[in-house]
């Protein structure tokens, strides 16, 4: 494509966004930023033009019987609803040292800028912000359900976390459809981890069909503070995942742990970025995928240490099981390390289901599908066992 | 029990079985030898199903089922069993919970109830305790980090907890040393009964000393070529196998 094709199809995209949206003038806040092509390294895989090509709106705020599409409705926590990226509903009833509030605010938090997330910002200036304050062990977890609808709708969420110093908090996100019209929703996520606090953001993304899903995490790490995203792609047509995640402070610790199972033609994108800037921090890295049917994996891992990352421990591994000779995998790790005393490893396995280990089960008297659902459990329990979320062990492994 | 007639099967193009006969009824137990190549275990990913091997000619029946037309779970449930000449080490797949599962889904296809929880636990006991299984290897993922003794004790004692009404050992002795192949063989042993039959495989004549066939055959270039009772195994360990092949030919 030209540059000027390329110019004008993102002039259309941003003026249907300006109209639908009442958005300011949406061409100066992206300014010399452009969707990016397959020749930019990490969108090698991954292309955004069923999304770039529509000219998407907002969708209506409110929903009946919001409850139904909760995926986790015995899951003790505090709940807050949002229709179309607008907050629909949240519990009243807070734990001390939890703060909920719809903060406006400015890019100028945002570190890393591309045309989605500058766009993020412009479309929808109300962040929603948690909280933990200082020393605060907030035991239940913050479950945000996010319920998109309505054809050719787009959410545009932020959340931005605050771990105060020493505070503990989980935050899980949930990604919903209340339909199968094609949507879009983008999410951000920018996370403070004070020092000595541990925050954990799970994300379980099941836009379904025709749903268009693209995250963008960044964390920064303060002094002895831990960090853990756990992402499980259910299901959705495509899904791209970026996190942007800085050690900052001396003995931190980031896990990041993915899940994905793409059926059909369906994409999944997992992106990571993890910056060991200081020394003694440790990283942990586990993406599991099988890929069924047509459907595509792709997993860009890098990790950075820096040179004065003396000391780091980072770990990268991505695994991968192909069902079918129509699914595709493509997977990248990658370490750049600038610092001398340093124990990094990265590894990815591809491959194809393991038929003795199969014959073997069901020489055993257990049944094809039932054989294959075993091994698939199998393959994702090591992932559920770092997530040590049980709704989503409950909702992945079906015995 | 099971009756084999003009067995021809290949894997990746290479022929294998050439017309194997076999006849085996209730509370039997055959022993198969033969040299290195001659179809043993070929003959057992056979009859147990194993998808990598065809088979291009030839009929089992399978006390009144036709077994070849079965699925290998299937096969299973309907009272097979086969002791892995390599059992396969499967991470993340519980020992036990694999083993339940297994036998419940043989229930069912039997119209029974899932087993008890306490009785099951009492079977795995029980069953565990005849092999001299370790309590740490009954919970841990299939065979992951067993010994190979401690993989082939595994095998009875899943044979045990199924209770199979035939049951294939391919070369379970194969690597064992001689507690463990006493422990194996006790197994054996204690499930033999006028219900059941058993096809043995083995290489090495040693095993057949505690587990004593009713009939010996030697297997060769894909089919049977002498059958004979329990000595046979010892004069084929004096004599090797030649003089019998050059008989045949």
């Amino acid at each position: 494509m030209s540059v000027a094709i390329l110019v004008e199809k993102k002039e259309k995209f941003l003026q249907a966004l300006e109209a639908n949206f009442g958005a300011p003038d949406l061409l100066s806040v992206t300014e010399g930023l452009d969707f990016p092509t397959r020749r930019a390294e990490k969108w090698k895989y991954t292309r955004v033009n069923a999304i770039s090509k529509e000219a998407w709106q907002m969708g209506a705020g409110v929903l009946d019987n919001l409850d139904s599409y909760n995926p986790f409705p015995e899951l003790d926590a505090v709940s807050i609803y949002l229709v179309n990226g607008q907050v629909a509903y949240l519990s009243e009833e807070l734990p001390e040292g939890l703060t909920i509030e719809s903060e406006h605010d400015q890019e100028g938090a945002l570190i890393r800028k591309n045309i989605f997330t500058a766009l993020n910002y412009a479309l929808n200036p109300i962040s929603l912000k948690i909280s933990a304050a200082k020393n605060q062990i907030i035991v239940k977890p913050v479950h945000i359900i996010f319920v998109n609808s309505g054809e050719l709708t787009s959410a545009q969420t932020r959340v931005r976390l605050v771990a105060e110093q020493s505070s503990f908090l989980h935050v899980m996100e949930s990604f919903v459809s209340a339909d199968s019209a094609k949507k879009w929703v983008s999410h951000v996520n920018e996370s403070d981890v004070q020092a000595n606090a541990k925050l954990t953001i799970s994300k379980w993304q099941a836009l379904g069909e025709k749903g268009y899903m693209m995250t963008h995490e960044f964390s920064q790490q303060e002094v002895d503070s831990t960090y853990t995203s756990n992402v499980v792609t259910k299901n959705g047509t495509w899904t791209r995942n970026d996190s942007w995640s800085d050690l900052n402070g001396k003995n931190g610790e980031c896990n990041l742990n993915g899940i994905y199972q793409p059926t059909g033609k369906e994409h999944v994108d997992n992106t990571t970025t993890v910056d060991h800037k200081v020394a003694h921090c440790e990283s942990n890295e586990l993406y599991k995928g099988v890929i069924y049917d047509a459907s595509t994996g792709v997993f860009n891992g890098k990790v950075f240490v820096r040179p004065d990352a003396q000391l780091t421990n980072a770990f990268q591994q991505n695994s991968n099981i192909v069902m079918t000779e129509n699914g595709t995998m493509n997977s990248k790790p990658e370490l750049e390390i600038y610092a001398d005393d340093v124990k990094c490893s990265h590894g990815s396995t591809t491959g194809q289901f393991d038929d003795i280990a199969l014959f073997y089960l069901m020489a055993r008297g257990i049944a094809r599908e039932n054989a294959k659902l075993m091994l698939v459990n199998a393959f994702f329990q090591e992932v559920l066992d770092e997530m040590k979320v049980k709704e989503y062990e409950e909702s992945l492994i079906v015995h | 029990m099971i009756s084999i007639k003009n067995l021809h099967a290949e894997v990746e193009g290479n022929k294998i079985l050439k017309g194997l006969n076999l006849e085996v009824k209730a509370g039997e137990v055959h022993a198969i030898m033969g040299p290195n190549g001659s179809g043993k275990s070929t003959l057992a990913s056979v009859l147990a199903g194993n998808e990598a091997y065809e088979v291009t000619e030839g009929t089992v029946d399978f006390d009144g089922a036709d077994l070849l037309d079965l699925d290998v779970d299937e096969r299973a449930k309907e009272g097979m069993f086969l002791a892995f000449q390599y059992p396969v080490e499967i991470p993340g797949v519980s020992n036990i919970n694999f083993l339940k599962a297994a036998l419940n889904e043989k229930r069912a296809h039997q119209g029974l109830e899932p087993i008890k929880a306490k009785d099951f636990l009492a079977l795995v006991q029980e069953k565990s305790e005849l092999v001299e299984l370790a309590g740490k290897l009954k919970n841990r993922s299939v065979n992951e980090g067993f010994s190979g003794g401690e993989k082939k004790r595994n095998e009875i004692f899943q044979m045990a907890m199924l209770d199979p009404k035939f049951a294939i050992l391919d070369e379970t002795d194969s690597g064992l040393d001689i507690d463990a192949l006493k422990v194996v063989s006790h197994g054996v042993n204690s499930m033999r009964s006028t219900e059941r039959a058993f096809l043995v495989i083995t290489h090495y004549q040693r095993l057949l000393d505690y587990i004593v066939p009713d009939f010996v055959h030697v297997l060769y270039n894909g089919k049977i070529i002498k059958t004979g009772p329990k000595e046979l195994a010892l004069e084929l360990e004096e004599k090797g196998y030649d003089w019998l092949i050059e008989e045949t030919v």
